[in-house]
C-alpha cells in the first residue's frame, strides 16, 4: 500500500519539510513599505503640489516686504528669496519627477517672481537684470546642483547682513546650513514613517524662521506694509492647512489593507499560500 | 452604548515640539524689539499655536465622546474559513462631529498576538449618530480567538496628540477544525474489515432496537418489511423495510494519536497533528454521512480518554468537532497503547489508528487495524473546503 501512495503523491514526501521552512511574507505591510506607498500617492496628488506652491509663493512675499524690498539696492537678497522660493518646493520628495520643460519654466518663474512686484512700483533696467539672473541660476542649476543653489542662497542672505566679511559668513552659514538640512531631512525621514504629521510642524517651522529673518532685517521695511504682510502669511498658513489635510488623506490611503500575523504558524494541510494563524483585510 | 475604558495618549514626536517651540521663540525675540510690528507677530505666533490647539483639543474630545453601539461576530467559526467582524460606534457628543476616525480590533489565539491593524477608517461620524467598521477575518488556526479590545483613534491634520479610545470589549470565539474533503475511495480502509456498504442482518435480535426505515433491496428478509409506509406509497412493487441497530455496537472505532514525540521535533509533530485532527474530522463525517456508528478515542490529557459516540446526527458531530477544537499534544504512549488493545478486543468494529508517526510501529503491526501516518493523509485528502 505504501508503494502505491508513493505513486499517487511521491512529491509530498518533500513538501512537508519546505512547508515548515516558509517564511511569511510581510513587506507590503512595513512601515517602510507605507511610507513608499504614502510618497507615490502624495507624488500624483495636483492639490499638495498647488498648496505647496502657494505656500512658497507666499512666503517669498512675505520675506521681501510685500514688494517692498528694493531689488536694485538688496538684489543679492531678492535673488535668494526667489531662488529659494522655487527651488526648495520641488526638492521636497512628494514633488513629481521634473521633465524636460520644467527647467524653462522654473526659470520663467524666478524671473517672473522679481520682475511683476517691482515693474508694478518702479520700472528699472536693473530689476530686469536681477530677474534675468535668478532665472538663469535656476536654468542652469538642474538636478542635484539645486541642492548648492539652495546652500548658496541660504548663504548669500546671511553673507550680506556682515559686511566685514561677506564670503566668510556666506560660506560658514551655508556650511551651517548644508548641515541643519541634511540632519533635518534624516530626522524627518525617520519620524515620517510613523508619524507623516511631523511634515505640517516642519512646514510652520520653515515660515516662523523665514518670519524671524525678516523681523531681525527687514523691520523697518516690513512695518510699512503690516496689513500686506498679515494676509500673506495667512495664505502660507492656510495653504499648510491644505497640505496637513491631504498628507492625513495620502496616510489613510497609504494604511495597509490588511494585515498578517507574526510569526507564522501551524496551519492545516493544504494551505500551501503562507502559515499566518490569523489574516485580518479590510471588508 | 459602551463608554470607553480608557484614553491612550500619543504625543507628537519630540523633535517636532523642539523645532516648532524654537521657531517661535526665534519669531518672537526677533519681533519684539519692534513695536510697529506688534500685530504682525502676534498674528504670526498666534496662528500656528491656535490651531494646534484646537486640533488637539478636537482629538481628544472626540474621542472621548465615541461610544462603543455594537460588535457583530460569529460564536464559532471554521479554521481556514473567513467570518466578517463589525464595530459599531456611536458619537456621544453634541457640537463637533469625529472625523477621520480610524478603528482595529485585537486578535489572539494561543501565543499569537495581532494588535496592529488593519485600521479601519470612519470617514465623518456626526454626533448622536452611529457608524460601522468592518473587516474580514481568516483564522487558520483552531482554537479559541481572542477578538478585543477594540481601539478608535482620532488624529486631526495638526494635532499634537493621537487620541485613541480603548474599549475593553473581548470576544472569544472557537475555532472548529478545517474541512477535508476526501476522496471517494476513503472506503478502501474498511475493505475486508467492515460491511461498510449496508446490514445484512435478516432479522433483528432481541437487543437491537429501531432505527428507520429504507426501500426493500434484493436479499432483506420479507418479516422485516414495513406494511404501513409500503401500503402508503403509489407504487405496489414498491416497499420499505424497518432497520434495526444494536445501540451497544459501533461499526468503527477511531483512534486519534495525540502523544508528543519523544525525538524532538516537536514542530514537525504539531503539524502532523493539525493535519491528523482535520482527517479525522473528515472521516467521521464521512462515514456519519454513510450511515455507520463511530467511535472516536483519543487521549485529551494524562489520564483522560475522550469516548465519543458518533451518531449520523449533526449534534453528535458538533459534540466530536468542539472536541477536536481544543485538543493538544497531551497524550502519552503508554496510554495510547492500552487503548488501541481496548479497542481491538472490541467485539465487531474495525479499528483505524491515525497516527502521528511516519511509521508504523512494531506493536501496531500485530494488531488487527489499519494505521494511517502522516503520508496517507494527503492521499485521501482532496481540498480543504474553506466553509
Amino acid at each position: 500500500m505504501i508503494g502505491w501512495l508513493r505513486r499517487v503523491d511521491p512529491a509530498f514526501y518533500h513538501k512537508e519539510p519546505q512547508l515548515l521552512r516558509t517564511q511569511a511574507q510581510i513587506a507590503r505591510y512595513t512601515d517602510e513599505a507605507q511610507a513608499e506607498v504614502r510618497l507615490s500617492v502624495l507624488t500624483a496628488d495636483w492639490m499638495l503640489h498647488a498648496a505647496t506652491t502657494i505656500v512658497a509663493l507666499s512666503a517669498y512675499v512675505a520675506a521681501t516686504g510685500a514688494g517692498a524690498l528694493d531689488p536694485r539696492g538688496d538684489w543679492l537678497r531678492v535673488w535668494a528669496f526667489a531662488v529659494i522660493a522655487v527651488a526648495a518646493p520641488r526638492a521636497l520628495p512628494w514633488w513629481p519627477r521634473v521633465d524636460r520643460d520644467a527647467t524653462w519654466r522654473h526659470a520663467l518663474i524666478g524671473s517672473a517672481l522679481i520682475a511683476i512686484p517691482a515693474l508694478w512700483t518702479r520700472t528699472d533696467p536693473a530689476v530686469l537684470g536681477v530677474a534675468s539672473l535668478a532665472g538663469a541660476t535656476l536654468y542652469v542649476a538642474r538636478g542635484r546642483a539645486r541642492v548648492a543653489l539652495l546652500v548658496l542662497a541660504v548663504g548669500a542672505l546671511f553673507g550680506v547682513r556682515i559686511p566685514a566679511h561677506p564670503l566668510f559668513a556666506a560660506a560658514l552659514v551655508g556650511v551651517l546650513a548644508a548641515g541643519a538640512g541634511v540632519l533635518g531631512v534624516s530626522v524627518i525621514a525617520r519620524v515620517w514613517r510613523p508619524r507623516p504629521q511631523v511634515v505640517t510642524w516642519a512646514a510652520f517651522a520653515t515660515l516662523l524662521v523665514a518670519c524671524a529673518y525678516t523681523f531681525a532685517f527687514d523691520a523697518p521695511t516690513v512695518a510699512l506694509r503690516v496689513p500686506f504682510e498679515i494676509a500673506a502669511i495667512a495664505v502660507a498658513y492656510l495653504g499648510v492647512c491644505i497640505m496637513a489635510g491631504r498628507i492625513r488623506q495620502a496616510e489613510l490611503i497609504a494604511r495597509p489593507a490588511g494585515v498578517l500575523s507574526i510569526p507564522q504558524s501551524i496551519v492545516p494541510l493544504l494551505d500551501r499560500s503562507h502559515h499566518h494563524a490569523i489574516i485580518c483585510w479590510l471588508a | 452604548m459602551t463608554r470607553s475604558s480608557g484614553i491612550e495618549l500619543r504625543i507628537a514626536p519630540p523633535i517636532g515640539i523642539v523645532v516648532l517651540g524654537g521657531s517661535l521663540v526665534a519669531v518672537t525675540m526677533a519681533g519684539a524689539p519692534h513695536p510697529a510690528l506688534r500685530a504682525l507677530v502676534v498674528f504670526v505666533v498666534v496662528f500656528p499655536l491656535l490651531w494646534i490647539a484646537l486640533a488637539t483639543t478636537l482629538s481628544y474630545t472626540t474621542a472621548r465622546a465615541l461610544r462603543m453601539a455594537a460588535i457583530e461576530l460569529p460564536s464559532r467559526t471554521r479554521a481556514m474559513g473567513s467570518f466578517q467582524l463589525a464595530l459599531t460606534l456611536g458619537h456621544g457628543g453634541h457640537a463637533f462631529p469625529a472625523i477621520g476616525v480610524l478603528t482595529n480590533a485585537r486578535f489572539s489565539t494561543a501565543d499569537i498576538v495581532l494588535d496592529s491593524g488593519p485600521w479601519a477608517e470612519i470617514p465623518i461620524l456626526m454626533a448622536g449618530r452611529v457608524a460601522t467598521s468592518r473587516w474580514d477575518v481568516m483564522v487558520k488556526q483552531r482554537g479559541m480567538l481572542r477578538v478585543g479590545p477594540f481601539r478608535a483613534a482620532v488624529e486631526l491634520p495638526g494635532s499634537a496628540i493621537r487620541a485613541t479610545a480603548v474599549f475593553d470589549a473581548a470576544h472569544v470565539i472557537r475555532v472548529l477544525p478545517a474541512v477535508y474533503q476526501l476522496q471517494p475511495f476513503v472506503d478502501a480502509l474498511l475493505a475486508g474489515r467492515h460491511l461498510a456498504v449496508g446490514r445484512f442482518q435478516t432479522l433483528p435480535a432481541a437487543i437491537e432496537e429501531y432505527v428507520g426505515a429504507r426501500e426493500y433491496r434484493p436479499g432483506d428478509s420479507p418479516k422485516l418489511i414495513h406494511r404501513v409506509l409500503s401500503l402508503r406509497t403509489r407504487d405496489p412493487y414498491q416497499f420499505y423495510v424497518r432497520e434495526f441497530q444494536d445501540p451497544s455496537r459501533d461499526d468503527l472505532s477511531l483512534v486519534l494519536d495525540t502523544a508528543p514525540p519523544l525525538d524532538g521535533g516537536s514542530a514537525l509533530h504539531r503539524y502532523r497533528l493539525e493535519k491528523a485532527i482535520c482527517f479525522v474530522c473528515a472521516l467521521c463525517r464521512t462515514f456519519a454521512a454513510r450511515r455507520l456508528t463511530v467511535r472516536f478515542v483519543c487521549q485529551r490529557a494524562a489520564r483522560d480518554v475522550v469516548t465519543l459516540r458518533l451518531r449520523p446526527l449533526d449534534a453528535d458531530l458538533d459534540r466530536l468537532e468542539m472536541e477536536l477544537a481544543n485538543l493538544d499534544l497531551t497524550g502519552d504512549r503508554a496510554t495510547l497503547g492500552r487503548i488501541l488493545l481496548r479497542e481491538v478486543r472490541r467485539h465487531g468494529a474495525a479499528v483505524i489508528f491515525v497516527s502521528l508517526r511516519p511509521r508504523e510501529q512494531v506493536e501496531q503491526q500485530r494488531l488487527p487495524m489499519v494505521t494511517l501516518t502522516p503520508d496517507h493523509v494527503p492521499v485521501f485528502t482532496r481540498e480543504v473546503v474553506s466553509q
